[in-house]
């Protein structure tokens, strides 16, 4: 469809046509008019073209006014001749159509307008109105024409699912009304209108086939009978199914508009039949700033609308077809400055040399291969021819590099570089980026790692943090880097968690050929790139150490030397590096903590650095764990910990369970060096206080310690016997005293000593025999074993009861008796001995008492009766108490007695006391008591004390108790049963 | 494969500094080339991010990208984080009522004295608060 062909029309007839007029005529499309439209449209200026054309010449079906020139000059003639044959014109003229009148001379312009009636249709040729006139009835004619193209068009829209409607006629019919609307100048957006409005409308149909067949399984499966199956597509759109047999770029091709109309097309073809249109309209209405943005789009939809169709077409035609849309377009953009190096021609240019990556591939046409083999060279040439003859709107140099692989190179290389630069301009960092990426695959198979790792490094920083992307990357980068960088890369990539594990052994079993190549100076590393320090643990003091916990990624154990330095000063102000992937500086490792070559294993590592030699004290700053002697994994420098000096004696502490007196004992000193630790055959004198023995049972011992490191520890064993002075305190502290060069004063240590058992004695007597029982009880609460106990007297002899050989058990909760009888006279003194064993370990224990005149001088006897005329006691009835004291020999003094009951059992009677004067060995004596309550009551004690009575030297006489043993009471412990008092009537 | 979302915290420097994903609970959990593809499509969509924050005043962009059945929504926070999650159904309010409880989430998490602009995000509560977000806007 042409423009030319859609123009108005003026008709001319009659022979006041001239050359003036023609000019005139032409110039109606010199000026633009306002365009007032029915349906509410606003108006519109425009300018309007026509053809001219004598009348029997004039094409039909177009928008058209017929125009009657007439020469005549004078009213006469009007009158006789002219007018009958204007009026037959007229009446020739088809109803509704426009038609105009052009008389040469006013004053006959005048007598036509009254005697034909048609004041506005006659004009003269003078009238400076004819112009206006014109072009109003032109707009009229077009206008009429529009409203019925659209009419049209607007009902064959709405039979677009009927049976038999095509596609191709609808476009033939409303590429008529954009036709129309086309030849208005300042109306191409109307007419750009018309052919979006048929692009949607494809693509809707195509987006409607894709849906169909997924939309009736999904009614079919749910038996939404209810529902109306989608219908099949439309016949007319199997056409665009067809095999591709070209794939040509922009252009007016009339055979493919033929074809269109006649559902013939390719799919291709119809999209860049429209497409053309549309290109030609915006650069017709100056805007080509929408050209690359709407070929982006066209290309994607197209690619999308070739896979819904299921079209067939050779291997690399589509991008083929998408290069040679692209660059055409470029080529248009390049006449305008600005455009082409706006964002939607980098992207065009982008996208275009993504499909170019693809053909260099599939047609062999990359860099560094072999060339294309001929199967490729084949089908290269096909693609060539399938692009057509010579483009119209350049974009011949993809037919010249699908023929050489030079060709083919520099325009990927220039597609690129445009799209990068303009990206970079744009500030599309990212993309920018990514284009890069491409392009350094690129430059890698052209033998160019260098450019490619420049490319590469850049895209790198783009995706930090990104895992996949990064290692994708990177991975890249290791083919393009040697030396130094490369081992870098390498152990990033072994520590890498998001590759598989055979992976990343690969790749560090390279890093481990490739350290073997490095100069000796190696490489400095930062650290976090493979390990994470988890934790660092400063103890500070005399014994400088570090606790390191670090987690490292690498998947197999690695032997590291680790040291960790110490900022001994505070750091010089320096500039910060911004970039934490960049080059990590070893700092000053002059005071470090370090230790042996230690082994990580992949996962959670703990190990800890000593200080060597001097002491530092600072803030620990960086670890470093140097790997072959070549690779130096190096932490930020950080505060990680204050570590500090302290200077420190050696130490001593005891070691020792419960230790037992009188028993030989071990014990531990602990000695734990200082800092300047301990000298080898340091003596030290060890001196025990009174009462302890050490080693061989002198108080002093001198030992000799081994070397020792600062920090480190000695343990000696020494033996001690305690012997404590009293038996009466069970724990007895004894302070050692060490003296030696490791300090200035004497080193105090105290040492506890618990005495195993306590013993007690009780005198019991019989008559004049008296027996001795010594018990033996536990205080360190264990278990020991008694043997061979025995009673040493100062006078007399002692016979033990029972006899027995048996070492005994003593319990802590059981005390042990033994007992003598005792053959004494006078006070004496008694020493108790008893050999304790425990755990082997033989003891002595011994206790003296002191044991008082116990010789049995007195026997007392008291008996309680009743009161005679009554046999048996009662309550409250009076008794009474027979009391017999005897002597066992004469005594030269008088006796006191006393009655100590119990008052509340016994009301005693008369006397209780009175002195007696043992002038003979026996006394009888009867006292009064009275029971109180009756049963079975003990009897009232009878107490004895010397008696002296009062002389010169006192006024009062004096009492004076007997020894323990000296009085025996006979009736010790007897009882009086008392009847219950008889009950008076 | 319908239903997915993947959530980045994208910081100053374009690097993630929290990510998560969404998942229906029916769906298996993805493939690695899956995430690669995911990765991809996020990192590629922050030029686009930084396009439409200056032609609105909003601070949620709604989708700024599409990738086949990907899409890309945006959200730009006061300090110029940015949000984005990555989606294969269209669910508009739900992802902007996510993002909404997210930066107020991560308002309150960068308030942390303890915590460095611009690194990752390392908190229990944080991920919890998030997945519980995850789950009330975007795969209920």
């Amino acid at each position: 469809m042409n423009y030319e062909e859609s123009k108005a029309v003026i008709t001319y007839t009659g022979e006041g046509w001239n050359a003036n007029a023609k000019s005139l005529l032409e110039a109606v499309g010199a000026d633009s008019f306002e365009w007032r439209r029915p349906l509410g449209r606003g108006p519109k200026h425009v300018r309007v073209e026509a053809a001219l054309f004598a009348a029997a010449e004039a094409p039909s079906n177009r928008p058209m006014i017929h125009t009657f020139w007439s020469a005549c000059t004078d009213v006469d003639t009007w009158r006789s001749s002219e007018k009958d044959r204007v009026e037959r014109w007229i009446r020739s003229i088809a109803a509704g159509v426009e038609w105009l009148v052009v008389l040469a001379a006013p004053k006959v312009a005048d007598k036509a307008r009254t005697e034909l009636k048609q004041s506005e249709r006659c004009i003269s040729s003078r009238d400076p109105a004819l112009l206006r006139r014109v072009r109003q009835m032109l707009l009229t004619a077009i206008s009429n024409e529009e409203q019925r193209l659209g009419q049209e068009v607007r009902r064959e829209r709405e039979r677009r699912n009927e049976q038999g409607w095509s596609f191709g006629e609808y476009l033939a019919l409303q590429e008529q009304l954009a036709a129309l609307l086309g030849t208005l100048k300042g109306a191409e957006d109307e007419a750009l209108v018309q052919y979006d409005e048929l692009d949607a409308l494809f693509t809707q149909f195509v987006r409607n086939a894709s849906l169909i067949g997924k939309v009736n399984f999904v009614l079919r499966n749910e038996k939404q009978q209810h529902l109306n199956f989608l219908s099949e597509p439309p016949p007319w759109l199997n056409s665009f199914s067809a095999p591709l047999k070209e794939w040509r770029g922009l252009g007016i091709d009339s055979n493919a508009r033929f074809a269109i109309v006649n559902s013939d097309a390719s799919l291709l073809q119809l999209r860049v039949y429209l497409f053309t249109r549309q290109l030609n309209l915006l650069l017709k209405m100056n805007q080509p700033q929408q050209i690359a943005e709407r070929c982006l789009p066209l290309l994607q939809i197209c690619s999308n609308e070739l896979r819904i169709l299921e079209v067939d077409f050779p291997e690399g035609a589509a991008s083929c077809w998408a290069v040679q849309v692209s660059l055409q377009v470029l080529h248009v953009c390049r006449k305008y400055p600005d455009q082409v190096h706006s964002l939607p021609a980098a992207t065009l240019c982008d996208y275009a040399c993504q499909k170019l990556f693809q053909l260099g591939e599939l047609l062999g046409l990359m860099p560094g291969g072999q060339g294309p083999s001929s199967a490729q060279i084949d089908a290269a040439l096909w693609l060539g021819a399938g692009l057509g003859p010579e483009p119209p709107f350049g974009g011949e140099q993809l037919k010249e590099a699908l023929g050489s692989p030079a060709a083919f190179q520099k325009l990927y290389l220039e597609l690129a570089e445009l799209a990068l630069g303009t990206f970079k301009h744009l500030g599309r960092s990212r993309s920018a980026r990514q284009l890069g990426h491409q392009l350094a695959n690129f430059h890698q198979l052209r033998g160019d790692p260098h450019l490619a790792a420049a490319y590469l490094s850049d895209a790198l920083t783009a995706v930090e943090g990104w895992p996949t992307l990064e290692i994708h990357i990177l991975s890249q980068l290791a083919e393009c880097l040697t030396g130094e960088k490369l081992a870098m890369a390498r152990a990033r990539l072994a520590a890498s968690l998001t590759l598989e594990l055979e992976v990343r052994k690969q790749h560090w079993h390279q890093l481990l050929q490739i350290l073997k190549t490095l100069d000796d100076d190696g490489c400095v590393m930062p650290l976090e790139e493979v390990f994470d320090l988890v934790s660092v643990t400063p103890i500070s003091g005399h014994r400088q150490q570090a606790y390191v916990n670090i987690n490292s990624r690498l998947p197999e154990a690695v032997l590291v030397n680790p040291s960790l330095s110490v900022q001994t000063s505070l750091p010089q102000v320096s500039r910060k590096e911004s970039n934490p992937r960049g080059r990590r500086l070893r700092g000053n490792f002059s005071a470090c903590l370090s230790s042996e070559p230690i082994k990580i294993q992949p996962g959670l590592n703990e190990f800890i650095l000593n200080a060597q030699g001097d002491l530092h004290t600072g803030h620990l700053s960086q670890l470093s764990l140097i790997m072959n002697d070549k690779m130096d994994f190096v932490s930020a420098e950080a505060r990680l910990g204050i570590i500090e000096v302290k200077k420190g004696e050696t130490t001593i502490s005891v070691e020792s369970g419960q230790l037992l007196a009188r028993m030989p004992q071990k014990f531990q000193l602990r000695f734990t060096a200082g800092t300047d630790g301990i000298e080898e055959g340091t003596e030290v004198t060890i001196k025990a206080p009174r009462g302890l023995s050490l080693g061989d049972g002198g108080r002093q011992i001198v030992i000799e310690l081994p070397k020792t490191e600062q920090g480190q520890d000695t343990v000696v064993t020494l033996e001690a016997i305690a012997t404590p002075p009293s038996a009466k305190s069970t724990d007895i502290e004894y302070g050692l005293t060490l003296t030696s060069s490791l300090w200035d004063q004497a080193y105090p240590v105290s040492v506890h000593f618990t005495v195993p058992v306590a013993a007690s004695v009780k005198l019991h007597t019989a008559m004049k025999t008296k027996f001795l029982q010594v018990v033996v009880s536990s205080t360190c609460r264990q278990r020991l074993m008694l043997s061979d106990p025995t009673l040493e007297l100062s006078l007399g002899t002692c016979t033990p009861l029972p006899i027995s050989s048996k070492p005994l058990t003593l319990d802590p909760d059981r005390p042990l008796s033994y007992i003598w009888q005792l053959e004494i006279e006078g006070p004496i003194r008694a020493k108790f001995n008893v050999n304790l064993t425990k755990d082997e370990v033989n003891g002595a224990y011994n206790c003296e008492f002191e044991l008082a005149e116990c010789a049995t001088m007195i026997f007392v006897n008291s008996k309680v009766a009743a009161a005679s005329g009554a046999e048996v006691c009662r309550a409250n009835a009076m008794c009474h108490l027979h009391l017999t004291v005897e002597a066992s020999e004469a005594i030269g003094y008088s006796l006191m007695y006393e009655l100590l009951a119990d008052q509340s059992m016994w009301a005693v009677c008369g006397r209780t006391a009175g002195v007696l004067n043992l002038d003979q060995p026996s006394h009888n004596l009867v006292l009064e008591v009275m029971p109180l309550t009756s049963g079975f009551l003990p009897h009232p004690q009878v107490r004895l004390s010397k008696y002296i009575p009062a002389n010169a030297g006192s006024t009062h006489p004096k009492l004076e108790p007997f020894g323990p043993g000296q009085v025996y009471n006979k009736s010790k412990s007897l009882q009086v049963h008392v009847l219950p008092a008889i009950q008076s009537s | 494969m319908s239903g997915c979302y993947y959530f980045y915290i994208v910081c100053h420097t374009d690097s993630p500094i929290f990510e998560m994903e969404f998942m229906p609970s029916a769906k298996e959990p993805k493939k690695e080339d899956h995430r690669h593809l995911i990765e991809f499509i996020a990192n590629a969509a922050l030029d686009l991010v930084d396009e439409h924050m200056w032609r609105t005043s909003n601070m949620y962009l709604k989708a700024v990208d599409k990738f086949n059945q990907w899409f890309v929504s945006a959200f730009v926070t006061a300090s110029n984080i940015r949000f984005l999650v990555v989606h294969d159904n269209k669910n508009e309010d739900g992802i902007k009522n996510f993002f909404m409880e997210m930066y107020e989430t991560y308002i309150k998490f960068s308030m942390n004295p303890f915590y460095k602009q611009n690194t990752p995000i390392k908190s229990i509560a944080f991920e919890k608060k998030a997945q519980f977000y995850g789950r009330k806007f975007l795969t209920s």
